[in-house]
């Protein structure tokens, strides 16, 4: 301590910048206010702090690359950082961009997780008419957001294929006049799906986002029609015939985790790959609608799903090192946020939540909604989270209003106790209408939060992998970052 | 003694902190981590020492361990508070100028730092 024994007390040998700090093992991490991080040895760390690094040696000048310190002029880090942080909540720019339309609450299916709480086919007092739909499409023309994604879901939306058509044709006439990327994506278990239908998505490039659960047996004991009979044979069908007709490309699917498929994931990742999809994102039951209700049927403990989603994500690294270029979808976006300066278009974890600014919902009957488990919890009766009405407000009483700001101060990590020191904050988010349901307050209490613990530990499992630095799987990330295969990756490497 | 463990009952144990040492704001958000698996209750036991009563929850509970880990987290969190009191200013600045209006001409002409040296 060389600065202290020549009467250097305030004069200290570097500057520390804004960091946070979380234990490897015998390593630590270093997250910058920006998100670029560091690992150091616990030996390291402590001499960091007690300011004896050596401004010539390796890790002083690997913590300065990072703005963790520096030894020049404090007003060009503060700068790199702000700009570094700026892109990083850039997200921010565009307000709300992703607009879910109920098109209807009737579904031709019942399954045993619904998280919609969905009605019988013949109900059709819950379709959303075409002067709802007009009016609702008006409100989204509103938004600043450059990008406009209208995600159509249900029910089953393809049961009001007629308002469909309609959203679509009006939202394309109006962005004649505001030239917007438009895009439309709908969310159909595939059941109805007919030649007409497939034309119209093909036509207008809707893409197809489907559910699909694994390989039949595990898929029919959730996904069943409303006569209870399976539905596997028939989406697996119509799954070949959307690829066929609008690209393979173009269409998605999701699938839920249960007790069924929970200790199974690698048989429905081979059937996701049998069936052609390049991805899978691996999701955990919403505690909302029917799935709450069916909790001790088909609920697990968090830290069980951690588990298996830890050897799926080995066992889909390991086929992508078999030559397959496979992806599961949440790793992706996590590590995105690790590895790269930018932001990922993920409304479920950021800061502050999507809720509203980012995505809004269209009721059937022209509420809104900020999120689709807002949604979801005033089907249950609680409507806490209803912003407004496409009939009864205005756009700048919806989202400037008092109710929405409030849910978003609700939702920033970087006050929510526990969240505000984590070293994993830059890369995780909050949910306010989860906590709330979940735990009473918007905020939440994270210590019991599955929400808080099931993004701790993966985004944890991820930053521990990096910091193994195994080659082979660095490039099975950055082959998933940048939708690239490992060969296009190692050929890039090879050019440098 | 910057602390000293006292073993009340199988169920509940008092760990005592000498305060010039531990911040009563690193010792709550310490006892905050811990809530879901224990009762926590802090309190100050004299001038000089603050009391931090854990009562578990669960039956299957080694005292050591979870005495060891409170302590490892309880230094943690002293580290994360005296961080933010060292450059908790700077970080509201940085956040502040992230979000502050961009004028191209004046980044163009090397204006916008002025005002920003120390």
């Amino acid at each position: 301590m060389e600065w202290k024994k020549k009467g250097m007390r305030n004069k200290k040998p570097y500057i520390i910048l804004p960091y946070h700090f979380e234990r490897f093992e015998n390593d630590v991490l270093l997250v910058n206010i920006a998100g670029e991080f560091i690992f150091i040895s616990d030996h390291e760390f402590d001499k960091f702090r007690r300011y004896e690094l050596k401004k010539g040696e390796v890790t002083f000048l690997n913590l300065k690359s990072k703005h963790i310190v520096t030894d020049t002029n404090l007003a060009l880090p503060k700068y790199l950082l702000a700009t570094k942080f700026r892109t990083k909540k850039s997200f921010l720019n565009d307000f709300t961009a992703l607009h879910i339309f109920i098109l209807t609450l009737r579904c031709n299916q019942k399954c045993r997780y619904c998280q919609a709480s969905s009605e019988d086919e013949a109900n059709r007092e819950s379709d959303m008419d075409i002067k709802t739909a007009k009016k609702c499409i008006d409100f989204v023309f509103k938004s600043p957001s450059s990008v406009i994604k209208i995600e159509f879901q249900g029910g089953e939306p393809l049961l009001n294929f007629k308002t469909l058509k309609f959203i679509v044709k009006y939202a394309k006439t109006l962005n004649k006049k505001y030239r917007k990327d438009l895009q439309f994506v709908v969310c159909t278990n595939l059941i109805k799906l007919t030649d007409e239908i497939l034309d119209f998505l093909a036509r207008h490039r809707i893409l197809v986002s489907t559910s699909l659960d694994g390989p039949k047996e595990i898929h029919d004991a959730n996904r069943v029609l409303r006569n209870g009979k399976g539905t596997y044979e028939i989406v697996s069908k119509n799954i070949k015939c959307a690829q066929k007709v609008i690209g393979v490309r173009n269409v998605a699917a999701l699938m839920v985790t249960t007790k069924y498929n929970i200790n199974r994931f690698n048989e429905v990742i081979d059937e996701y790959i049998s069936q052609g999809f390049g991805a899978i994102f691996l999701r955990t039951l919403h505690p909302f609608g029917r799935a709450k209700q069916e909790q001790k049927l088909l609920g697990y403990n968090i830290f069980e799903f951690v588990k298996f989603y830890k050897e799926a994500l080995n066992y889909i690294i390991d086929i992508n090192l078999a030559g397959i270029n496979f992806s599961e979808i949440y790793a992706t976006i996590i590590l995105s946020r690790l590895l790269t300066p930018f932001p990922t278009g993920f409304v479920d974890l950021q800061s502050p939540a999507g809720t509203g600014i980012e995505c809004a919902v269209y009721n059937h009957d022209g509420d809104i909604y900020v999120s689709d488990e807002a949604r979801m919890l005033a089907k249950m009766g609680d409507t806490s989270f209803r912003i407004g009405n496409v009939y009864k407000n205005d756009y700048e009483e919806i989202f400037d209003g008092e109710k929405l700001r409030e849910i978003i101060e609700s939702s920033c990590v970087e006050t929510i106790p526990q969240c505000s020191e984590c070293a994993f904050q830059i890369y995780c988010g909050s949910d306010p209408v989860r906590n709330y349901h979940t735990q009473g307050d918007m905020i939440g209490h994270m210590p019991s939060s599955e929400f808080h613990h099931k993004n701790y530990l993966i985004i944890r499992h991820l930053l521990d992998t990096i910091r193994e630095n195994n080659p082979e799987v660095m490039n099975v990330f950055w082959s998933w970052i940048t939708n690239r295969s490992i060969e296009n990756i190692n050929r890039s490497k090879a050019l440098r | 003694m910057d602390r000293d463990i006292e073993i009340i009952s199988a169920e509940k144990w008092l760990i005592k902190l000498d305060k010039s040492i531990y911040d009563k704001e690193a010792v709550l958000k310490t006892g905050f981590i811990f809530q879901d698996h224990f009762d926590v209750k802090v309190s100050s036991i004299s001038d000089k020492i603050f009391g931090v009563l854990i009562s578990k929850k669960e039956v299957d509970v080694d005292v050591n361990d979870i005495a060891k880990r409170f302590f490892n987290e309880l230094i943690d969190q002293q580290i994360r508070l005296d961080n933010e009191k060292m450059f908790g200013d700077l970080r509201k600045e940085i956040v502040k100028q992230a979000f502050r209006p961009v004028h191209f001409n004046k980044i163009k002409n090397g204006m916008e730092e002025k005002g920003d040296e120390k």
